[in-house]
This record gives C-alpha cells, sequence and structure tokens, in this order.
C-alpha cells in the first residue's frame, strides 16, 4: 500500500471521548493539555479493552525523552490499565498518535529516528503501519487530518512529513470539508485529498 | 581462559580444532562474565556477553550447516532463525568483532539459504500480554520506568521483557512472520501426525554443492524458457505452465519453450563430484 493521507473534519475531542472516560481526572487533564498524545486501539476483532501495540512504551518514553522542552508526551491509559496486542508478522505497527499541527514535523522525525532504533538492521525489509492525527487550531475553526502511512521504515519521516506540509498549507474552499454538526459523537466520513501530483495529472488529462 | 584467548577461538571460526569444544568456552565466558560481575566491573561483563553472542550465533549457523547437509531442512532453517536473532540482539552492542569472527559473513549467507527454502506462509498468534522487566521483574508500565532499557546489558545479561499475563486473541496466516519458526505443516490423513510436505531440492541442490559451511556462493534469480517435452499432458487450451493466465497456444506454445523462473548458483569452491550442473524442479 502507498502511503496516503486523508483530511477530516473534526470536533475538539474528535476521537477521544471513550479512552478518555477511562482515565481519572488528574491522567485526563495532562491528555488533554499534551501536544503528542499516544492513543490505544479500542476494536480489534472483538475486543473493546483499550490495548496499545508491542513496544508502545519504548515510543512513549522515547517521545518524552527527545521532544523539545516543554512538549508534554502522553499516553491515553492508566499504568496498571497498560496491555500489549503483539502480532507476529514482520511488520512494525505503532501506537496512534494525536499530534498538534505546530510540533507534527518534529514528532514526525521523533517517530522515525525511534523506527530506525527499533529496527536496526531490519529496517530494509520491515514495513511500518502508522497513523497520526495532526491537528489544528487556529482560532477561528479546528481541524484534523489523519496521515496513515503502511510503506518501507526509510520512507517513512519524508512521506509523512509530506503529508503534514500540505495540511498545513490554507485549504482550498473547493475542498473544504463542511462543518460538523455540534456534538462530541459526531463522525464525518474522511475526504479523500489528493496529492498535489495527482491532481496536477488530473488537470493535464482535462486539457 | 582470557578474553582474548576466546577472541583467538571465535576468530579461528574457519579452522577450529574439536578441542576445546564450543561447550568448553561457553563456561569460560560464563566464568569471566562472573568474575567481572563480582567486581563491579560492567564493561567487563557486557564484553563477555557479547563474546558469549558471537559464539551462539557461530555454534548456530555451523549446526544449521550440518542440518542441510544431512536433509533435515526445517531443524537447519530453526537454526538460521536463531542466528539471526542472535546477530540481531548483538548488533547494537558490537559489529567491530564482526568480520574478525565472520558474523558478517554468517549475516549475508544466512539470509541466502533462507531464500533457497519453499516456506511462504507462516503461523502469527495474536497476544495480549502483560509484561515485566527482566532485571528487576518491575511490571512495564508506561508512567513508570524502573530505569531499565530493553536491549542493554547489565550484569552480563539482556535486558528482556518477560511476559507475566497472556492472552490468545487469534492466530493470523503472514507471509514475512517476526519468528520464522512457526513454519505450517499438513497433518498426514492416516496417522494424523504432522509431515514435511515442502519440497526442498533447491536448498539440497546448494547443500550438496557445497564443502564447507563458509564456502562462499551466489544466486541469480531469472527467467528461461523449459522445453515443451516437460509439459506433456498440457492441452493447447489449457493454461499456459508459466502461470500467466492465458491459454497454452496463446502464451508460450508458439515460443520456443515455455518461460520459467530459473536459478542459477555461482560457486567460487569447486562442487565436489556428484553435485549436479543442471535439474528441473517440479
Amino acid at each position: 500500500m502507498n502511503p496516503a493521507y486523508a483530511r477530516v473534519a473534526a470536533d475538539q475531542n474528535f476521537s477521544l471521548p471513550k479512552t478518555l472516560d477511562r482515565l481519572t481526572d488528574e491522567t485526563r487533564a495532562a491528555v488533554e493539555k499534551a501536544a503528542i498524545i499516544l492513543l490505544p486501539n479500542e476494536g480489534f476483532r472483538d475486543f473493546t479493552e483499550p490495548m496499545f501495540p508491542g513496544g508502545t512504551v519504548e515510543l512513549f518514553r522515547h517521545l518524552r525523552e527527545h521532544a523539545p522542552e516543554g512538549t508534554s508526551v502522553e499516553i491515553a491509559i492508566e499504568d496498571q490499565d497498560y496491555k500489549e496486542l503483539v502480532l507476529h508478522s514482520n511488520v512494525l505497527q505503532l501506537a496512534m498518535v494525536i499530534v498538534d499541527l505546530l510540533i507534527a514535523p518534529v514528532a514526525a522525525q521523533l517517530i522515525a529516528n525511534y523506527i530506525t532504533a527499533r529496527l536496526g538492521s531490519r529496517s530494509k525489509d520491515t514495513q511500518v503501519r502508522a497513523s497520526l492525527i495532526v491537528d489544528r487550531k487556529d482560532g477561528t475553526a479546528q481541524q484534523a487530518m489523519r496521515i496513515s502511512y503502511e510503506g518501507p521504515a526509510d520512507t517513512f519521516e519524508q512521506s509523512v512529513k509530506t503529508a503534514i506540509q500540505t495540511f498545513a498549507q490554507p485549504v482550498p474552499a473547493s475542498l473544504a470539508p463542511a462543518a460538523p454538526a455540534p456534538g462530541p459523537e459526531q463522525t464525518v466520513e474522511p475526504q479523500k485529498l489528493l496529492k498535489p501530483s495527482q491532481a496536477t495529472k488530473k488537470k493535464k488529462r482535462r486539457k | 581462559m582470557t578474553f582474548d584467548e576466546i577472541s583467538c577461538y571465535l576468530g579461528a571460526v574457519e579452522s577450529r580444532s574439536a578441542e576445546p569444544s564450543a561447550e568448553a568456552i561457553k563456561v569460560a565466558i560464563a566464568a569471566l562474565k562472573r568474575d567481572a560481575v563480582a567486581r563491579g566491573d560492567q564493561t567487563a561483563a557486557k564484553r563477555a556477553w557479547c563474546l558469549e553472542q558471537a559464539l551462539s550465533a557461530q555454534d548456530n549457523y555451523l549446526r544449521a550447516f550440518d542440518g542441510l547437509e544431512s536433509g533435515h531442512f526445517y531443524g537447519a532453517w530453526c537454526d538460521l532463525e536463531k542466528v539471526e536473532i542472535d546477530l540481531g540482539f548483538l548488533e547494537r552492542h558490537d559489529t567491530v568483532s564482526w568480520p574478525r569472527f565472520r558474523l558478517d559473513f554468517i549475516r549475508t549467507y544466512t539470509a541466502k539459504w533462507q531464500s533457497l527454502f519453499p516456506y511462504k506462509l507462516f503461523i502469527s498468534p495474536e497476544l495480549l500480554e502483560e509484561k515485566e522487566c527482566s532485571v528487576c521483574h518491575q511490571p512495564f508500565r508506561p508512567r513508570t520506568p524502573c530505569g531499565h532499557h530493553v536491549g542493554e546489558i547489565y550484569d552480563g545479561e539482556m535486558c528482556c521483557l518477560i511476559v507475566t499475563k497472556l492472552e490468545v486473541l487469534g492466530v493470523a496466516f503472514v507471509e514475512k512472520p517476526v519468528q520464522k519458526y512457526s513454519v505450517l505443516f499438513l497433518n498426514d490423513k492416516d496417522d494424523g501426525k504432522s509431515r514435511d510436505h515442502y519440497n526442498y531440492a533447491v536448498v539440497q541442490y546448494a547443500a550438496n554443492a557445497l564443502r564447507k559451511p563458509f564456502d562462499q556462493w551466489d544466486i541469480e534469480r531469472t527467467y528461461r524458457r523449459q522445453p515443451h517435452s516437460r509439459f506433456p499432458t498440457i492441452g493447447r487450451n489449457d493454461l499456459c505452465p508459466c502461470e500467466s493466465g492465458k491459454k497454452y497456444d496463446e502464451c508460450c506454445l508458439p515460443e520456443s519453450g515455455v518461460l520459467r523462473p530459473h536459478l542459477e548458483f555461482t560457486f567460487y569452491t569447486l562442487p565436489p563430484d556428484g553435485a549436479g550442473h543442471e535439474m528441473y524442479i517440479e
């Protein structure tokens, strides 16, 4: 699968409510304020308990250790509830990350560094599967973009940074998603955003 | 034995004599490690661990080669997997000594041997786990780090995670597993026992053509046309044996032969008499 990204509209708590309900007030407050948040998977097969991909603690510690000073990194789980879902296929699955737009390129680089350190010489033949939700608050509107990446470890950083750059550009009116109706459970279907190269090809074809 | 003597032993892996045995060397390394830990010398303890890993990788590679030569292919496959694991653990701590201990050769040829095996599908368990640190046995939790880092060496042992609670959620079939041991085997219809149904002709061919574990060889994967006479039961309207999905008479039948995958080996040491020069594999 090629790296792909899609733009979604979202309210402030777009994918957090279920996860946050399980947290103590103290942890919840810390998670809500954090610039980088690791989220559990809550829908593996019929299993509803929150669980994280194997190695999430190492990723969490790596992000905390290397994030710029003043950048808060949190994980949306209480310590005693932490469990890992370990799949034994040769794909490095990372926990979903929510990150503020401003810190997103740094987060992408930190995650890429973690991948390199974790895989060592296996980097060449291991696929990485990751999801980042980049959250943009610009005072007038809030939007988020989910970046789903599945591909070689060594192209992760560049692919994700390119997607983040695209999101950082002003949204063309024709592609802007409709505003979601108020309410925390509002879900909006992802709207596929063409990559710049694809958009150019389409225009050329029309000519 | 000293560190230097053990390093000399590991450096002579190609021409090692029967004595001292690898077992004796393991005991000597363990003694060095114990002394280092007793002195509180973490550097020496780590050095002993590195030698231990190097010896294990060499041993597993040599055992895999024996298995290949004697036709115990699944056992050899598992030994090659152990080599991969040994080297994977070792690489973050020491790669300087790899050329001297032939570990770079071992890594390269482990991958080459693995590529010759017919295994394509593996079982991959889906497990829900809780873990603890192997050094201090504290539960492994996000916000309360015990201070030990997975993969680091403490008192001459690598910090790992021990699974303390496990729930099997499912089993998946995968083409690229993390653990390569989990090969699928068929059960025999009559006695219900597992049987090895794989065709090992390619790996056997290479094993028969080599004299020693450190003989060099290369493989090139191409396509070549095989004579139509090899496919006497295929009618002109049947699917082409080249597996293109087209009819035989619209694909390879008008050509000089059927296009099939072709493996070409280059051996840098003359193979023993009896090693075939060319063969077809069904």
